[in-house]
């Protein structure tokens, strides 16, 4: 019982995980700033539309003056006036 | 901020690459992890910004993604360097100058007395340099409540000083003693004595019994205001006798002015010899041989002054003048000029209390010399206090 007692303790403590399965973090400011973690890669690079590569889907950003303000291995930031996202699969 | 310091240090360019695939080409840099910026789609390729390092690495990226990459412009230190790479003195200069700086500043480049109006500053200066206080020295020697405490007890007139650092420049502050007013303590009773002949002309007496009268005529150690006086009840009572007594009183002071006298004179000849000065450092920069057999000099030093601060740099002038000895006879309206300036520094510098009533300038001529006679009447205080026993 003590055992049982000391494991539920060390449990609630443990932080909450979500098995993503490999699907992008998509994180909104807005509809001017989007990061997008979880990028295998830009294939589409235009000032109204872009498009990003990650393991399960193609996001398609549509809008106006959109721009990459940073690109790194995993993870891309968008900025622009985004009017429409599209899941591509 | 921070990451634009950053990036003009490293360096970096904007540059456009333009092909078929820009978007490969910037997977392909993210993923050698070649940080870019400022990544913006235009006709054909995207515009872009990259440090200089990165961009010489990135040849290989170009040609998987089959893009060509154009600098359109530089930016940051590194191109600032190598545009002025064959300039090296300037460099160089600019390096000899920070250490210049560096060195110098740790030195003292001039001194400032401030609120000295009675001491000498010439005598100041120097027994600073005595305590070790002077321009060049090491600013880090300086221990400055020592030096404060041995110059204030050196120099008597000073009440108080101190020694301010500020960056290269001391400046001294001095607050001057004020000398005591002399009191007259003594409570022994004294009498008021002639200290001279001479024809009494006044008397002010606070304390005593008067002896003369004006118009009487006194000598030297006469009484002239009693300590011992009487009191409405018959009785003596001693006091301090106290009072101002004038009297005209006869002078005489005999000069003799020689006919022929050698004198020395300036001559026209002379010579400057100019001394660059750079903190302690002095640097001949005239060429001047002239020697005199007799000769008198001074030295005029001139400072660099920027901005109310002396500057270490100056030039010393040292003017050396001939002298020459020269015979001359002297005339009877010439001795009169000779004896008049020595009755008047006389009357100034010995008989500043006095007044001069009278003056009668006597001149005789013998073979080789005017024998001067002046007789005066000064008009002075010749009381004297002359303490006694009440036993006497």
């Amino acid at each position: 019982m003590q055992k049982n007692k000391k494991n539920n303790t060390s449990d609630s403590y443990m932080p909450v995980k979500f098995d993503m399965g490999g699907m992008p973090l998509i994180e909104m400011f807005g509809n001017r700033r989007i990061t997008i973690e979880g990028s295998t890669g830009i294939l589409l690079y235009e000032s109204e539309n872009i498009k990003i590569n990650t393991n399960r889907m193609v996001i398609s950003l549509c809008g106006r003056g959109l721009s990459l303000r940073c690109i790194s291995n995993s993870c891309v930031e968008i900025e622009g006036f985004v009017t429409g996202i599209n899941f591509l699969s | 901020m921070l990451l634009k310091f950053i990036r003009f240090f490293r360096g970096y360019v904007d540059f456009y690459a333009s092909g078929k695939f820009p978007e490969r080409f910037m997977n392909i840099t993210a993923k050698y992890g070649i940080n870019l910026w400022n990544a913006v789609p235009v006709d054909n390729g995207i515009s872009a910004s990259m440090y200089v390092c990165d961009y010489r690495k990135i040849r290989f990226a170009a040609q998987k993604a089959r893009v060509k990459t154009n600098v359109v412009r530089r930016h940051g230190m590194p191109f600032i360097i190598n545009r002025y790479k064959s300039r090296v003195g300037l460099a160089a200069g600019a390096v000899v100058g920070i250490i210049l700086l560096l060195i110098l500043s740790n030195f003292i480049w001039s001194i400032r007395i401030l609120g000295a109006n009675h001491i000498s500053d010439t005598y100041l200066y120097s027994v600073l340099a005595e305590n070790g206080v002077s321009v060049g020295a090491y600013k880090n020697n300086i221990d400055v409540e020592s030096i404060e405490r041995t110059i204030s007890i050196k120099v008597k007139q000073i009440g108080w000083m101190s020694i301010n650092i500020t960056g290269n420049i001391i400046d001294v502050e001095i607050k001057e003693k004020t000398d005591k007013p002399h009191i007259d303590s003594s409570t022994k009773p004294c009498n008021i004595k002639a200290k001279c002949d001479g024809v009494i002309t006044k008397v002010k007496a606070s304390s005593g019994s008067i002896k003369v009268l004006k118009g009487s005529g006194v000598t030297k150690g006469d009484l002239l205001v009693s300590g011992i006086t009487e009191t409405k009840l018959d009785t003596i009572q001693y006091v301090r006798a106290n009072a101002e007594v004038f009297a005209d009183v006869f002078d005489k002071r005999k000069y003799s002015v020689p006919k022929k006298s050698e004198y020395y004179s300036l001559k026209e000849d002379k010579t400057d010899r100019k001394r660059l000065k750079f903190l302690w450092l002095e640097l001949p920069c005239s060429l001047s041989f002239e020697n005199y057999e007799d000769s008198v000099g001074c030295t005029e030093s001139q400072n660099l002054f920027v901005n109310d601060v002396v500057l270490p740099v100056g030039i010393n002038t040292l003017t050396t003048q001939k002298i020459a000895k020269e015979k001359c006879n002297i005339s009877k309206s010439e001795v009169e000029k000779i004896i008049c300036n020595d009755y008047m520094l006389y009357e100034v510098f010995n008989k500043q209390n006095s007044t001069t009533i009278k003056r009668d300038v006597v001149i005789k001529e013998s073979n080789d010399s005017f024998d001067c006679t002046v007789d005066y009447v000064f008009n002075e205080n010749i009381a004297e206090s002359v303490d006694f026993d009440v036993t006497e």
